[in-house]
């Protein structure tokens, strides 16, 4: 049906997955606390030298002033501005350290603050660096794990759908790829339930149209096994013997006319039975249908009144099968009318459906029977002449079609059966929801 | 055949004390799989907000509502807004369609939504099963009511939803237009074995379906099962 788009990973097609919105914020989140955490931690280190420093130069002030009390005034004005003065100075200073042995190639423990200083740093940073990543992969762990979690549930469920034969529970609503995935897989589950229920139907339908046929058909050949061994019996008279024959020719068509037409509605509704669908105009299709009953409707002394809009309708249709439920509609409504009544065949065009109703002026249909009538052999009146397979075939016919069949009834104002066609039916059947 | 929908003891209350409404008065009802399901009653009956509910649009005071085996109001509010995305498909006397989009974007709607590409072929199919093959191209405003309310069954139908809950669907459609609506509704429910539950307050519109469901002051009166189909 709908496909998942497969190509074009959008910056806004990822972003809609919770995970990655999650590993940004994550990241970004992470990133602001290392710049802030740097940051105090210069703060703290600067403080400390800064402190160390001034201890140093306290000492070095003491002990100068201690030895030249001449050289009081000058001493801090010496240690604190030292850059303002003559390059020379620093050149003389470092001609006499490095007489003591004080340059930089000197052992970091003479300069205690910079031992302190470079123990201090490298610990601090070793170990709050460390526990930093540490913390980050830990919650990546996490973030990485999340999904890991949702397929396992998938996974569970699926398994759990497949051994209990019924749909996946739980499934992730979620935005994003899992939640699609996840919507897919359950999807495809409801679709195997689907077709297995189906299957089951078909089953069972199977099993019903053969326990209707054999119930059908017993009784008629019950009689005709009667008739027969009469008819070989010597003392049955000649003109008895003509009486039996003619009742074993009418047991006989009607047994054909119940094969012919069982078989007609299994074929449907097992879907064995492919429609062959022309454009034609319907009123073509009404008229193949009414043609054989106007010799019925005359002899029952019923109007046989069809209306149809000026411009016409034409539908792509089976004319011969629709014709054939047309024609189970109509000897219905006929069977049913009283002398002198009238059928009327309205077919009617709206924007999408084309309507085909066929209303008789008979009794009606109780309200109690009415939910029943399209189940087979339902007979709700004795007034019908066949054995109750007219609607359900005309049901199955007009279903075929994608189009439905309704009946309303008010007892005492007759009956309407409506079928409804769809005027624009895709040209490939649309797959049904069965359809793998 | 297994219940799509299953409402329990379903009740809401507007207000405190003096003011309190109950619009729903411990409501409980299934509606199996592709079920056509007609909700009548005058206003204020306490229908909308029953749709409402089961929409996942509003919630309850008490009682649970699940669909497809899902406690809806358990879900998260994020877990519900896809959920319904995927599961409903919702249309309104008012069509709701959006003003800046054509017909076939505006029924391609809800896929969009999820970063989904609409199968060019089904939404075709889709617009020809509607009859309105020749006005893909158009707004929501150049088309007629009938046509609007079309093609908000169509966005209706793109997801596959397993409910389609229509409120009041022909409310402001003509009578030739809402029998229209409803044909097609009845067309989806067989089509593609969905389950329809559609309020309304007029009676020759719930005559078409399979069961009616009757509500008078917030409680459910009486569910009749309909003669149009076995």
């Amino acid at each position: 049906m709908e496909r998942i788009n497969g190509t074009g990973r959008s910056f806004g097609r990822r972003w809609r997955n919770p995970g990655i919105r999650r590993l940004v914020a994550l990241c970004m989140g992470m990133a602001v606390l290392l710049i802030l955490l740097a940051w105090a931690y210069g703060q703290y280190e600067g403080e400390r030298l800064k402190r160390e420093w001034l201890a140093r130069d306290e000492r070095l002030i003491g002990s100068l002033a201690a030895a030249h009390p001449e050289l009081v005034s000058e001493l801090p004005r010496l240690l604190v501005r030292a850059e303002q003065d003559d390059p020379e100075f620093r050149k003389l200073g470092q001609q006499i350290s490095s007489r003591y042995g004080l340059n930089e190639a000197t052992d970091d423990a003479i300069f205690p603050v910079v031992e302190r200083f470079r123990g201090e740093l490298g610990l601090t940073l070793g170990i709050g660096l460390g526990l930093f990543m540490l913390l980050l992969s830990l919650l990546l762990l996490r973030l990485f794990d999340n999904p890991y979690r949702h397929i396992n549930r998938l996974a569970v469920s699926l398994e759990n759908s497949i051994k209990q034969h019924a749909p996946m529970d739980k499934p992730l609503y979620e935005d994003g790829e899992l939640g699609l995935l996840s919507h897919s897989v359950q999807e495809l589950s409801i679709r195997l339930q689907e077709t297995i229920a189906q299957l089951r139907r078909e089953k069972s339908l199977l099993k019903d149209t053969v326990a209707d046929i054999s119930h059908q058909l017993k009784t008629p050949l019950t009689s005709l096994a009667i008739y027969v061994e009469l008819l070989q019996d010597p003392r049955t008279s000649a003109e008895d013997g003509r009486e039996f024959l003619e009742t074993c020719r009418r047991e006989l068509e009607r047994m054909e006319w119940l094969i012919l037409t069982l078989l007609k509605i299994a074929r449907l509704e097992a879907e064995a039975l492919e429609l062959a669908p022309i454009r034609a105009p319907l009123q073509d299709t009404i008229e193949l249908a009414l043609e054989p009953l106007r010799g019925m409707a005359e002899l029952r002394r019923v109007e046989l009144q069809v209306e149809e809009p000026a411009e016409g309708i034409s539908l792509a249709h089976d004319p011969r099968w629709l014709s054939e439920a047309l024609a189970n509609l109509i000897k219905n409504a006929i069977e049913h009318s009283p002398v002198d009544g009238r059928v009327s065949i309205r077919t009617e065009r709206t924007p999408m459906f084309a309507h085909i109703s066929v209303r008789d002026q008979g009794a009606g249909i109780d309200e109690q029977h009415l939910p029943h009538i399209f189940k087979k052999f339902y007979q709700s009146s004795p007034a019908g002449s066949g054995v109750g397979l007219g609607l359900p075939l005309a049901k199955s016919i007009v279903e075929k079609h994608e189009g439905h069949l309704s009946a309303s009834s008010r007892p005492g104002e007759g009956t309407a059966f409506t079928v409804t066609l769809p005027l624009h039916r895709p040209s490939s059947s649309a797959p049904s929801l069965t359809d793998l | 055949m297994n219940s799509i929908i299953e409402i329990d003891k379903l009740s809401k209350t507007y207000g405190k004390d003096s003011t309190k409404v109950e619009a729903l008065r411990e409501v409980g009802f299934d509606v199996a799989q592709g079920e056509f399901v007609a909700i009548v009653g005058s206003s204020g009956s306490g229908k909308s907000t029953l749709l409402h509910m089961l929409g996942g649009l509003d919630h309850p005071t008490s009682g649970t509502v699940r669909i497809d085996g899902e406690n809806l109001y358990a879900l998260k509010e994020r877990e519900r807004a896809v959920f319904r995305r995927r599961k409903i498909g919702f249309i309104f006397q008012s069509f709701n369609l959006i003003p800046v989009l054509n017909v076939e974007e505006n029924i391609g709607l809800p896929l969009l939504l999820d970063h989904r590409q609409p199968d060019k072929e089904y939404v075709r199919d889709l617009i020809r099963t509607l009859g309105l093959e020749e006005r893909r191209k158009h707004l929501p405003s150049e088309l007629s009511g009938g046509q609007q309310q079309r093609v908000a069954i169509g966005r209706a139908l793109a997801y596959r939803p397993a409910i389609v809950l229509a409120d009041e669907p022909t409310g402001n459609l003509d009578s030739a237009n809402s029998r229209e609506v409803m044909e097609l509704l009845k067309l989806a429910v067989r089509q593609y074995h969905q389950t329809v539950v559609v309020i309304s307050h007029d009676m020759n519109i719930a005559a078409e379906a399979d069961r009616v469901l009757r509500m008078q002051d917030g409680r459910l009166v009486s569910d009749t099962r309909g003669g149009n189909r076995e």
